[in-house]
């Protein structure tokens, strides 16, 4: 779904500062917002800042300044575990599901905060959308292939309905044709009207399926555009490699 | 400032083997191969750096050169002795000393102690030493001590030398594991990203270390994403993609080549 600019603001951050140590700060002051229904990828080479950034807005890592919001709503001081009742879901890039309990049990797990009532059709709704991990529920999580096992993790993501989906990196450690996959999945998901923030190391394919992209680096927005255009773009490798990719015009 | 290696450009082979050489090393995890046929040689004095995008395995090939793993095929040459099956203590005793990308100290330990930690082959570890030689035992301690004490300044920390290393920042952890291994008189140091998660001025005292041991004659092996920092460095770098050995070349002759740009970027399968 590509979302027009006339659409409300649906996550900024002003002037994030935040990091594991006060005197050490990843992320260095990110100006930063996503339109409703956009799919936004944020790129930077090893060490950008990127995964920090995202645990940041997740509540994840100390925000030690600057400010977060979900729609209109502050969510700076927010705990991390009410994010998802303000409809914040984040999907780690690692340890994303329990390995040990079966696939129905992983959704029924996170399905644990919606009313009583309406879990079980939450979880038919997933199932509809996810038909691999339909057809074996019983199967334990840890046996699911790397590609099935994102799939998991983004339904556990998806069973509260969050206006907002943040992903790190799921195509970390999955083969092409796997990583096309979850890509195309994610497409779909956002067709449905799912914000998308995308943390992604795999530039060409984060690209593809995106309407903007931002560049991190050094926890600085150094460069941002549509995903189109900077699919073409030098700079992008530029800002990845640390050298100029051509020389300047004569 | 330029390493000496960046400046004229020279592997420092020689005519003496390459102090570290590794031939068509392959490791395998399970179904992952995630070191595939790479070849790989660092020459005496020279200052060589790795690069290569998330995944391509290069902190793999280090375990591999350091003896942390073992090369599922291939030679690992030390100094022209193939040590491929033998461990990291094997090849630490053949000069060749690494850091890792995140340092753990022993936290409770003074960080004096910590850089102890890094000698080798002293009499007091042999309990009977201890009673047939204890002058000995005791002057080698004191030795050992007065070194660590010149490695702490070297690396500045002397002033937190009485301090447990769990106090230290990332920054001074890194300078501190380098004061560890320089105990054991390493040839050849193999640094793990040393400017990762380090404050721009720490950074600095750690280039400025890196380039002060290259000068002594030490042959330095840099694995660094921050390619401004391999570039000031090393006047050779390899690329690894996918476990290979994508090129190799000077640092911004590298980072133009369309194959480095493709890998960084997602192009290689």
């Amino acid at each position: 779904m590509m979302a027009s600019l006339d659409q409300p603001v649906a996550l900024s951050t002003r002037g994030l500062v935040a990091g594991y140590e006060r005197d050490l700060p990843i992320v260095r002051g990110v100006d930063f917002a996503v339109r409703t229904g956009e799919l936004v990828v944020v790129l930077g080479p090893n060490g950008a800042g990127k995964s920090t950034f995202v645990k940041a807005i997740a509540g994840l890592v100390p925000i030690h300044s600057g400010a977060a919001s979900l729609g209109a709503n502050d969510i700076t001081t927010v705990p991390a575990h009410q994010k998802i009742r303000h409809g914040l879901a984040f999907v780690p890039q690692t340890e994303n599901i329990f390995a040990t309990l079966s696939i129905n049990d992983n959704l029924l797990l996170a399905a644990n905060i919606l009313p009583k009532e309406k879990r079980s059709r939450r979880v038919g709704d997933l199932y509809a959308m996810f038909p691999d991990l339909a057809a074996r529920p019983s199967l334990r999580a840890g046996q699911l292939s790397g590609g099935q096992r994102q799939m998991l993790a983004v339904a556990r993501a998806l069973i509260v309905e969050p206006s907002v989906l943040i992903l790190d990196e799921p195509s970390a450690g999955l083969s092409p044709k796997i990583v096309a996959e979850v890509f195309a999945k994610l497409k779909a998901i956002n067709a449905t009207g799912v914000t998308i923030i995308l943390v992604e190391q795999n530039v060409k394919a984060a690209l593809a399926i995106a309407d903007r992209a931002v560049i991190l680096v050094e926890g600085v927005v150094r460069h941002e555009g549509p995903a189109a255009t900077l699919a073409d773009d030098p700079v992008v490798a530029e800002l990845y490699l640390g050298v100029r990719q051509k020389a300047p015009a004569a | 400032m330029q390493s000496a290696s960046a400046l004229n450009g020279s592997t420092g082979v020689g005519d003496h083997p390459p102090l570290i050489e590794a031939r068509e090393v392959t490791k395998q995890f399970g179904g992952l191969r995630a070191v595939d046929g790479m070849s790989i040689s660092l020459g005496r004095g020279e200052m060589l750096g790795l690069v290569g995008p998330n995944g391509a395995g290069k902190t793999t090939l280090f375990n591999l050169l350091a003896g942390s793993l073992k090369p599922t095929a291939g030679t690992i040459r030390i100094a022209g002795n193939d040590l491929s099956r033998e461990g990291s203590e094997r090849r630490i005793a053949h000069g060749v000393g690494r850091t890792f990308q995140i340092p753990r100290p022993f936290p409770e330990m003074t960080v004096l102690e910590n850089v102890l930690t890094g000698g080798r082959d002293q009499a007091g570890e042999h309990i009977w030493m201890n009673f047939l030689r204890p002058g000995h035992v005791a002057a080698q301690e004191r030795a050992a001590v007065d070194k660590a004490r010149q490695l702490l300044d070297f690396v500045t920390l002397s002033p937190l030398e009485g301090e447990p290393a769990r106090v230290l920042s990332g920054g001074q952890r890194k300078l501190l594991e380098l004061a560890r291994i320089l105990m054991a008189d390493p040839q050849a140091i193999l640094l793990d990203e040393p400017a990762a998660g380090v404050n721009p001025t720490l950074l600095e005292l750690i280039i400025d270390r890196v380039l002060e041991l290259n000068a002594q004659g030490r042959s330095i092996l840099l694995i660094e994403h921050n390619m401004e920092m391999v570039s000031r460095l090393c006047g050779r770098v390899v690329v690894m993609a996918g476990g290979r050995h994508l090129t190799e070349g000077p640092p911004a002759e590298v980072a133009r080549n369309p194959a480095v740009v493709e890998a960084y970027l997602g192009g290689v399968a």
